[in-house]
C-alpha cells in the first residue's frame, strides 16, 4: 500500500535511522571481539549523521506534504494509525537540532568514555533516547507521548548511574528514577481523567472536544482542570520546573559529565517538544488556565535557579541550577507564544533551545575534558586556564558570556526574543522579574570568568587530551554562539 | 445479587491486602497477594470485562507473583524483615491521603459524560483489533521498549560485575 509508504514510513526515517543504528549495534555486540571496538564507535555516529541526512532529504524532497493533508480520504483506522507520527514543517527544524545535539554529545561520550568497557552499551541507550525524542515531538496522541516518553526516560536513568565507582552516581540514578517515575504516574492519571472527559487519545479531537463540548458540558470542568494541574506539575518534574526541580541538581551532579551534556540539552529540547505538542496542541482551548500558573511558576523557575547556583563551589552543580534558570525563560517565551501569532512565537523558543543547548552541551565539553584530566569539576580546578590553555579558556568565555547573555553572543538575542515576545503578550510583570533575575545570574556566571582568567591558579593544571574530535566539538559549539547571533535567520528567525 | 457479590468481593480483596501487610513471613505475603489478585479479577467479572479479568490473574498471578516469591527464596528475606523499621506511621498516612483522594476523585466524576464508550462483549477481539490497526505504532514502539529494557539491565548489572571485581559470566 503506498498510502503508508509515502505518508508513514518515508516521514518515520530520522527515527529509523536511530533505530536502525542502534540495533547494528547490538548486532555488532554480539561477536565480542575487542577489535570490531572502533567500528562501534563510527558506527554510534551512524545514528545521528543518518538522522540529520534523512531530515535533510525530507525537507528537500516535499516540505509540506507530509503533514496531515491526506485526512478523510482512507479508512478511519488508517487515518489514525498514519497520524499517530506527525511530521511538519516545523517538527523537521527540530530534528534538525536533535540530530546535530547527539552528534555533538556522541562526540564527548566517546571520548570520555573510551576506555570504559560499557561504551557499546551507553551508544545503543544514546541511540534509542534520540528516536525516542524524535518520537515524542512528533507524537500526535496521548499514548504516543507517554510511549516516547518513557522510552526517552528510563534509559537515561541507567545512563546517570552509569558510572558505578562514582557512589554519587548511582544514589543521583535512584533519586531521577523515583521522582520521574512519580511525574510519570501523574502523567498518567491526567490522560486518565482528560480520556474520561473528552474520549479520546487524539490531541485535535480532544482539542475540538474541549473548544466546543459535546452535550454541553463545561470545558473548565473540575475534571479537566484536574487534568491540566497534573499536566503542570508532570511535565514540570520533566523540564525542572521550580517547585518540583529538587531531583535535577543532584542527577546532573551525579550523572557522567557528557551525559550530563546531553541530558541538559537534547532531552530538554525534546521535553519542551512535548510541552509545546500538550500545552498549545492539546489544551489550548483553555489556555487561560494555565498559562497564568506557568507564569508564576516560570518566575519562580529563574529565581530558583539563579539564586541556587550562586553558591556553587562545584561548576557541574553551578550550571545545573543555570540549565534551571534557562529552564524558566523557556517556560516564559512558551506562555508567551500565542497571541503573538504562533509561528513566530515557536520560533524564538526554537532558537532559544537551540542556542541554550549548544551552550549547556560546549561548557559541559569543557567540563568533561577538565574533569577526565583532574579528576573533579571544583571551581578551584578552572582557574588560570584562560592563560595555560587560551584555546579552551576562549571557547569557555563565549560559552559562559552566551549563558549570561551578554550581548555580542547568542544567548543575548535568543534571551531578547524570548523577553519582547512576553512584553508583547502583555506579561510586563514577568519579564521585569526575569531580566532582575538575570542580572544576579551575571554575578556567577562572572565567577567563573574571574577564575578563568585573573586568578592565580593554586595548581598547575596540565591537560593532554589528544582528541581532536573533543576540541572541535567544543569549538563547534562556541562558534555557533557567535554565528547564530549574527545569522539568526539560519534558525528561522 | 450484584450488590452482594460486589461487597463480597470487595472483603475478600481488603481481607487478602491486609494479609499482606500483617503477615510476618515474607511468603504468606506473596500468597496473600495471589488471593487479593483473585479477589480484583472477581471484580473486573462483576463490571463485566472478561478480559481484564483473565489477564490480572495471567500476568499479576502467573509472572509478577511468582517472581516476588523467587525473589523471597534467593534473598532470604528473614534476616532483612528483623531490622526493618516500623512502617506503620507510614501506612497509615498513605492510606489516608489515598481514602481521601478517592472521595476527591469520586466527587469529580461524578459529572463523567457518557461518551465513554460501553465495555463491548468479545473484549479480544475488540482489543486486538485496536492493537493492530490505529495503535499499532505505539505497540510497535512498546517492542523497542522492551529491547532497550533488556540493553540497558545489561549495562547496569555489568558495570556491577566490573566494579565489584567479580568473575565475568
Amino acid at each position: 500500500m503506498n498510502t503508508v509508504v509515502d505518508y508513514f514510513l518515508i516521514p518515520l526515517l530520522p527515527v529509523m535511522a536511530f533505530i536502525f543504528a542502534g540495533l547494528l549495534l547490538i548486532l555488532v555486540q554480539c561477536f565480542k571481539r575487542p577489535s570490531l571496538r572502533p567500528f562501534t564507535k563510527l558506527l554510534g555516529f551512524l545514528g545521528p549523521v543518518g538522522a540529520m541526512g534523512a531530515t535533510w532529504y525530507l525537507f528537500k524532497s516535499q516540505p509540506l506534504a507530509y503533514s496531515t493533508a491526506m485526512a478523510g480520504s482512507y479508512e478511519a483506522w488508517l487515518n489514525e494509525f498514519i497520524q499517530s507520527y506527525q511530521l511538519d514543517s516545523i517538527t523537521m527544524v527540530w530534528y534538525w537540532a536533535i540530530g546535530a545535539l547527539s552528534f555533538v554529545s556522541f562526540i564527548f561520550i566517546e571520548a570520555y568514555f573510551a576506555d570504559l568497557e560499557e561504551l557499546p552499551e551507553i551508544l545503543i541507550l544514546l541511540e534509542f533516547i534520540a528516536a525516542a525524542m524524535m518520537l515524542l515531538i512528533s507524537a500526535s496522541n496521548l499514548l504516543m507521548v507517554f510511549m516516547a516518553l518513557e522510552l526517552m526516560s528510563l534509559p537515561t536513568y541507567v545512563l546517570v548511574g552509569i558510572e558505578r565507582e562514582k557512589h554519587f552516581g548511582a544514589e543521583a540514578s535512584l533519586k531521577y528514577f523515583l521522582f520521574g517515575s512519580f511525574a510519570t504516574v501523574l502523567l498518567l492519571f491526567s490522560i486518565a481523567l482528560l480520556y474520561a472527559y473528552t474520549g479520546s487519545l487524539q490531541f485535535t479531537q480532544i482539542s475540538n472536544f474541549l473548544r466546543v463540548p459535546v452535550g454541553g458540558e463545561n470545558p473548565s470542568g473540575l475534571m479537566v482542570l484536574a487534568a491540566s494541574a497534573l499536566f503542570i506539575i508532570s511535565v514540570g518534574f520533566k523540564l525542572g520546573m521550580a517547585p518540583f526541580h529538587m531531583w535535577l541538581p543532584d542527577a546532573y551532579e551525579g550523572a557522567s559529565t557528557p551525559i550530563t551534556g546531553f541530558m541538559g540539552s537534547a532531552i530538554k529540547l525534546a521535553g519542551f517538544g512535548m510541552a509545546l505538542r500538550l500545552w498549545w496542541g492539546m489544551l489550548a482551548p483553555i489556555s487561560s488556565h494555565w498559562t497564568e500558573i506557568l507564569g508564576v511558576l516560570s518566575v519562580l523557575t529563574m529565581f530558583v535557579g539563579n539564586l541556587g547556583a550562586l553558591k556553587q563551589k562545584n561548576l557541574k552543580r553551578l550550571f545545573a541550577y543555570s540549565s534551571i534558570s534557562h529552564a524558566g525563560y523557556l517556560i516564559l517565551g512558551l506562555i508567551s507564544i500565542s497571541k503573538v501569532g504562533s509561528q513566530l512565537g515557536v520560533q524564538n523558543l526554537f532558537y532559544y533551545l537551540v542556542v541554550y543547548g549548544f551552550m549547556f552541551l560546549g561548557i559541559f565539553g569543557i567540563l568533561a575534558v577538565i574533569e577526565k584530566q583532574t579528576g573533579s569539576t571544583d571551581l578551584s580546578n578552572v582557574e588560570g586556564i584562560g592563560f595555560s590553555h587560551p584555546f579552551l579558556g576562549l571557547c569557555f568565555l563565549v560559552l559562559v558570556l552566551s549563558a549570561a547573555g551578554i550581548p555580542p553572543t547568542a544567548g543575548f538575542l535568543g534571551k531578547y526574543l524570548l523577553f519582547a515576545d512576553a512584553v508583547r503578550t502583555g506579561h510586563t510583570t514577568l519579564v521585569v522579574l526575569a531580566v532582575l533575575s538575570s542580572v544576579i545570574g551575571v554575578y556567577y556566571y562572572l565567577r567563573v570568568l574571574v577564575a578563568l582568567y585573573m586568578t592565580e591558579p593554586s595548581q598547575r593544571i596540565v591537560l593532554t587530551t589528544k582528541n581532536r574530535l573533543v576540541f572541535l566539538g567544543i569549538l563547534a559549539c562556541a562558534f555557533c554562539m557567535i554565528f547564530f547571533s549574527f545569522f539568526p535567520q539560519k534558525l528561522g528567525i | 445479587m450484584r450488590e452482594g457479590l460486589f461487597i463480597a468481593f470487595s472483603l475478600f480483596t481488603i481481607a487478602a491486602a491486609s494479609g499482606v501487610v500483617l503477615s510476618k513471613n515474607p511468603v504468606y505475603s506473596a500468597f496473600s497477594l495471589i488471593l487479593s489478585f483473585f479477589g480484583l479479577s472477581g471484580l473486573y467479572l462483576l463490571w463485566g470485562s472478561t478480559f481484564m479479568a483473565m489477564i490480572q490473574i495471567l500476568i499479576y498471578t502467573g509472572a509478577i507473583v511468582v517472581l516476588f516469591v523467587f525473589v523471597v527464596m534467593l534473598l532470604n528475606l528473614q534476616v532483612i524483615r528483623e531490622n526493618s523499621p516500623n512502617l506503620l506511621f507510614v501506612g497509615v498516612v498513605s492510606a489516608t491521603v489515598w481514602f481521601f483522594s478517592l472521595i476527591i476523585l469520586r466527587v469529580l466524576t461524578r459529572a463523567i459524560p457518557t461518551n465513554v464508550t460501553e465495555i463491548p462483549t468479545n473484549q479480544l477481539r475488540t482489543i486486538s483489533k485496536l492493537l493492530f490497526t490505529r495503535y499499532l505504532w505505539p505497540f510497535e514502539v512498546l517492542s523497542l521498549f522492551l529491547l532497550v529494557m533488556i540493553v540497558a539491565i545489561f549495562a547496569i548489572t555489568r558495570a556491577q560485575e566490573i566494579s565489584h571485581g567479580g568473575e565475568k559470566v
